[in-house]
């Protein structure tokens, strides 16, 4: 087989293995070795023999290949998002026929370039550089340092951890809007154990001692929103002085004055339970006027 | 024959020098000093045997290198101050003894390739080291955030509110989104893959653009040299950005068209059709970098029809004009408010500029952060240094790089055929030019709304610079004669000014930093992409929310949230988080943009922000003196119908949902006093901040009225008034106040 059909031929049939590969052998590095040529060179190269455009020399011949693979697959991208959508199966079938289409294209030039016996000059190439083996061994040892070097940095990257700390969230459940998750999650050193607290308008209804968790474990509770009774709240007497005089207010205003129904949760850490660690509440999830927003009204 | 005085031989000596040293002389001595029409030949490497030479040994030496960098980060990371001196020593033993051998005459073709390949190739590991694991540049997220639309939808052009441009030109994240659902790889791990093999190909590319114009590889090799010194190369080039794809397009393109110009007939026709899904791809990659190649390749016509043949002319424009088709094609197909974008980026740098020429603006404080740092006294003296360096070596290269002899000009042509320095070699004619560009991007650094402008240009400005400085270096200063002294020299000055490059191209800082607030990169770490997962974990994704500039970054693309932009929604929330009290206009802000949920760091305190601003670009700057307070920060803890639904420790998460119902002000909802329980009776008001007491204010007597019945009732809605004013009407005693939101009860 004459040079240049083998190197179409080639160029088909790895395309073939490069399908075959991604269609039927899912696997991460497997796959990354068969996608990077059908994205990265094959489709150019074969559209640069398949207009005659190869440009003299093998190193700009392999660039320009490159460089034109790459805008292939840009435009298939737009040509799919105009046609269908853009996924793995129009990807393989776009890049596969468009490379098998210009490899076909190629052969039938070079052939019919034969018959018509108007042979064009081969474009002139260097004399081409064999690497030595202690070459070839002083590149894997390169490749080998570079590969070591970028997978220290991966690993310190994902150990160090500037930051110890504990998530506490209230969240409504998804799908169930009377239902709130209360959750813990712990990225601290070690194991730590927590006293959990659920307060409805700053009255406890239920506790957690020594809820341990390991770095990376989550903790959840689900509970009910059933109603809180009578909204707002009784505001407590002032106190008086002497009369003619200005009252001052005496409580906290927000408890004192009224308060919207909340739920909090107050989590402490069982070695020091006097600091409170973390702290969330619900937002009330009642519309108060006409604009609910897909929300329930508030019942008082 | 008359007796000649003495000293008339002394005297026709000066009239002679007089004569030779009039003005027009000068200049032409000057002129030829400078290379105007100069000879060019001996530029080539007389090796005749390709190899690779001394490359696979300095691959190794980077290679190493790399290993002390990784080293650098990890001592950068544990607070070591010898991180930073042992980058900069690792990276002296990469450039040099590269570079030193690129200068070098007697190295072939075959190892240059190598060589450029390895320093290119290194720069880049450079940079992904202190970042392996998560991109690192706030615009290698944006990209990211498209990137995410594409795999989602399996469609283009859906919204990036964090660059609202970047679905109008999606190449980059087409090929992206390509590898992964090939791969079934991270976008992450595909995008550093698809970045890296950009690397290699624009490095490979700007070499054979520049072997072709000056036909020699050694020229070549060190013009890439030079070229990696331009502002860009370092970390923007570097990045997963759109005009990472486009600039490779666009050099794809250039080559090709300077291969035309030593092409004929049918080939130099096929030449031309390849181009087109170049730059075709090249039209949807990136605006400007799409409209810059449109500028070259006319230019580059231009030039061939004046001073070199002219079907290389026509071929070259049909090329522009196909890109210029292209480019027209595409906007109309993707929409987008490119014209406002690019406009914003034109406009802003260049009206500042010409307010500081007309002294109506002041300049930049040069080598100083906006965070008012200053930078090391060393980058300075190195920034400066091969600043000069460039501009000697365009004064050297200049003319001799403009008269580059073209296909058509036999090798030992004399300074015959040469017009205003120029021969017929239409590239080396427009990239010398271009080098103009240079000291044009310099002046617009002076000013910081030209200095983005500056910068861009860099990258194409320096296409001149290379050809100019490295024919100047073989020319006049290495020459194929030259010894390793003075090729060691050489080399050394090669090296400042890419360290140069480096230096005006760095992140927060060289190597990886510990966490540092409001610093793009050294602000991302695994705590906050916890939160930003979780908020998709557990609030799902869309969610509208706000947050300072790093974690919105992190929310539009680890948590999959709809950001709320000034670009989309019409106005910033940034006010709304440095007020110290939630005010009216507080309150109005979040209603407009429909704001769900708000995400503070508190993290914030720590530091200055490096660029600039903590929210929004259009902060006060006075909000930059100190950082913000927590207790500013915090100020939503006090609002009843705000909740507090997620807290670490550093980061809250306030859902503000129920502030977005319109609810009038000023208004209260009447209530029968009959059916009220006499202790909650308004006679109770807050003015001042204090609560008080008012027996003599009229309403319902407190005892006798009371029916005992009616404590068991309930009673009315109230409304809470968020953000009214205080008023007191004896009227109506509606007494509402503008912040606590406390309900207030009024009476008939």
């Amino acid at each position: 087989m004459p040079p240049s059909d083998r190197s179409i031929a080639v160029c088909a049939g790895a395309t073939v293995l490069c399908l075959a590969i991604l269609l039927w052998a899912p696997g991460s590095l497997l796959d990354l070795a068969a996608a990077a040529p059908l994205v990265f060179y094959l489709p150019g190269w074969a559209l640069l023999r398949a207009f005659g455009a190869e440009p003299g020399g093998r190193f700009e011949s392999a660039v320009l290949s490159v460089a034109l693979s790459l805008a292939i697959v840009v435009i298939v991208g737009v040509l799919l998002n105009f046609a269908g959508s853009i996924d793995t199966p129009e990807w393989l079938a776009s890049l596969g026929l468009i490379t098998f289409g210009a490899c076909a294209v190629s052969l039938v030039r070079v052939r019919r370039t034969k018959a018509t016996g108007l042979l064009e000059a081969a474009p002139s190439r260097a004399r081409s550089a064999e690497l030595r083996s202690r070459d070839i061994q002083a590149i894997a040892l390169a490749v080998g340092l570079g590969a070591a070097a970028i997978a220290s940095s991966v690993f310190l990257r994902l150990h160090f951890h500037e930051f110890r700390y504990t998530q506490l969230w209230i969240v409504p459940q998804p799908n169930a809007p009377d239902n709130f998750v209360v959750g813990l999650r712990s990225a601290e050193a070690g194991e730590e154990s927590y006293a959990v607290d659920l307060l409805v308008d700053r009255r406890l209804v239920q506790s957690w001692q020594d809820v341990s968790l390991k770095p990376g474990q989550i903790w959840t509770t689900t509970f009910r929103w059933v109603g809180f009774g009578n909204y707002p709240r009784t505001v407590r007497p002032l106190k008086e002085t002497e009369k003619g005089q200005a009252t001052k207010a005496a409580i906290s205003e927000r408890v004192g004055l009224g308060a919207v129904p909340r739920v909090e949760a107050l989590v402490y850490r069982s070695k020091d339970p006097s600091v409170v660690y973390r702290h969330v509440w619900s937002a009330p999830d009642c519309a108060t006027d006409e604009n609910a927003h897909g929300r329930p009204p508030c019942e008082f | 024959m008359e007796p000649r005085l003495p000293g008339y031989a002394h005297a026709q000596t000066i009239r002679a020098v007089v004569v030779r040293l009039s003005p027009a002389r000068t200049f032409a001595l000057v002129l030829r000093g400078l290379g105007y029409g100069s000879h060019h030949d001996g530029l080539e490497c007389a090796e005749p045997v390709e190899s690779a030479g001394w490359a696979p040994r300095l691959a190794l030496v980077s290679a190493g290198a790399l290993l002390g960098i990784a080293a650098a980060s990890a001592l950068s990371l544990a607070g070591s101050k010898h991180g930073v001196a042992l980058f900069w020593l690792s990276l002296a033993v990469i450039i040099l003894p590269l570079s030193f051998r690129m200068v070098w005459p007697r190295v072939n073709r075959t190892e240059r390739i190598w060589l450029v390949n390895i320093l290119g190739l290194s720069l880049y590991l450079i940079r992904i080291i202190p970042s392996p694991v998560a991109f690192y540049d706030y615009d290698e997220y944006l990209h990211w955030s498209t990137t995410i639309d594409i795999l989602e939808h399996h469609h283009l052009f859906t919204a990036n509110p964090l660059l609202p441009v970047s679905p109008s030109y999606p190449g980059l994240e087409i090929v992206t989104s390509a590898l992964v659902q090939l791969t079934g790889l991270s976008v992450h791990q595909c995008a550093v893959i698809l970045v890296g093999l950009l690397r290699i190909l624009s490095t490979s590319l700007v070499f054979l653009i520049f072997e072709a114009v000056s036909a020699s590889s050694w020229t070549g090799g060190l013009a890439t040299l030079v070229y990696m010194a331009n502002s860009n190369f370092y970390s923007f080039l570097a990045a997963f950005s759109y005009e990472t794809i486009a600039f490779d397009f666009l050099l794809a393109g250039v080559l090709i068209a300077a291969l035309v110009a030593r092409s004929t007939g049918n080939g130099r026709r096929r030449l031309v059709c390849i181009s087109a899904p170049i730059l075709f791809a090249l039209a949807v990659s990136h605006h400007l970098t799409s409209w810059a190649g449109v500028l070259i390749l006319g230019s580059a016509s231009a030039a061939a029809f004046v001073r070199s043949d002219r079907s290389a002319g026509w071929a070259i424009a049909m090329i522009a004009a196909v890109a210029f088709l292209f480019i027209s094609v595409w906007k109309s197909v993707s929409g987008g408010g490119v014209n406002e974008y690019v406009g914003e980026i034109f406009g802003g740098s260049l009206n500042e500029f010409v307010n500081f020429l007309t002294g109506t603006h002041a300049a930049r404080a040069l080598f100083v952060s906006e965070s008012g740092v200053p930078q090391w006294v060393g980058y300075r003296i190195v920034a400066v240094l091969s600043v000069a360096l460039v501009a000697a070596g365009l004064v050297v290269g200049f003319f001799r790089s403009l008269g580059l002899p073209g296909a058509a000009t036999p090798r030992q042509a004399g300074r015959s055929n040469v017009l205003l320095g120029m021969r017929d070699n239409a590239w080396a004619i427009i990239l010398t030019l271009s080098s103009f560009g240079f000291p044009l991007s310099i002046a617009l650094r002076l000013t910081s709304g030209g200095w983005e402008l500056g910068n861009r240009m860099s990258a194409f400005a320096f296409l001149g610079v290379g050809l100019v400085v490295a024919v100047g270096a073989t020319k006049v200063l290495v020459t194929p004669q030259a010894s390793p002294l003075r090729a060691a020299v050489v080399s050394l000055c090669l090296s400042i000014i890419l360290v140069g490059g480096i230096i005006s191209d760095l992140p927060a800082g060289p190597v990886a930093v510990p966490y540092r607030a409001a610093a793009d990169g050294s602000s991302i770490e695994p705590m906050g992409i916890a939160t930003a997962q979780w908020t998709r974990d557990w609030l799902g994704q869309g969610r509208r929310f706000y947050s300072d500039r790093v974690n919105k970054l992190l929310l539009g693309t680890y948590g999959v949230q709809r950001i709320v932009t000034l670009e989309h929604d019409g106005e910033e929330l940034g006010q709304v988080m440095f007020d110290p009290v939630f005010s009216v206009d507080d309150r109005r802000s979040i209603q407009n943009t429909a704001a769900n949920f708000l995400l503070i760091d508190l993290r914030l305190q720590r530091d200055l922000p490096i660029f600039g601003y903590y929210f929004d670009t259009a902060e006060v700057p006075e909000l930059h003196k100190s950082p913000p307070l927590s207790l500013d920060l915090l100020k939503f803890d006090e609002l009843l119908r705000v909740g507090r639904i997620y807290d670490n420790g550093y980061e809250v998460i306030y859902d503000v949902g129920n502030l977005v119902e319109s609810a009038p002000l000023n208004t209260v909802q009447l209530i029968d006093n009959t059916k009220l329980n006499a202790l909650e009776e308004g006679r109770t008001y807050k003015e001042g901040g204090q609560v008080s007491f008012d027996a003599a204010l009229p309403g319902p007597p407190v005892a006798k009225d009371r029916d005992p019945a009616n404590d068991a009732r309930p009673i009315q809605p109230m409304r809470i008034e968020m953000g009214a004013e205080t008023r007191r009407s004896l009227d109506r005693r509606a007494v509402v106040n503008e912040d606590t939101g406390v309900p207030r009860h009024a009476a008939k």
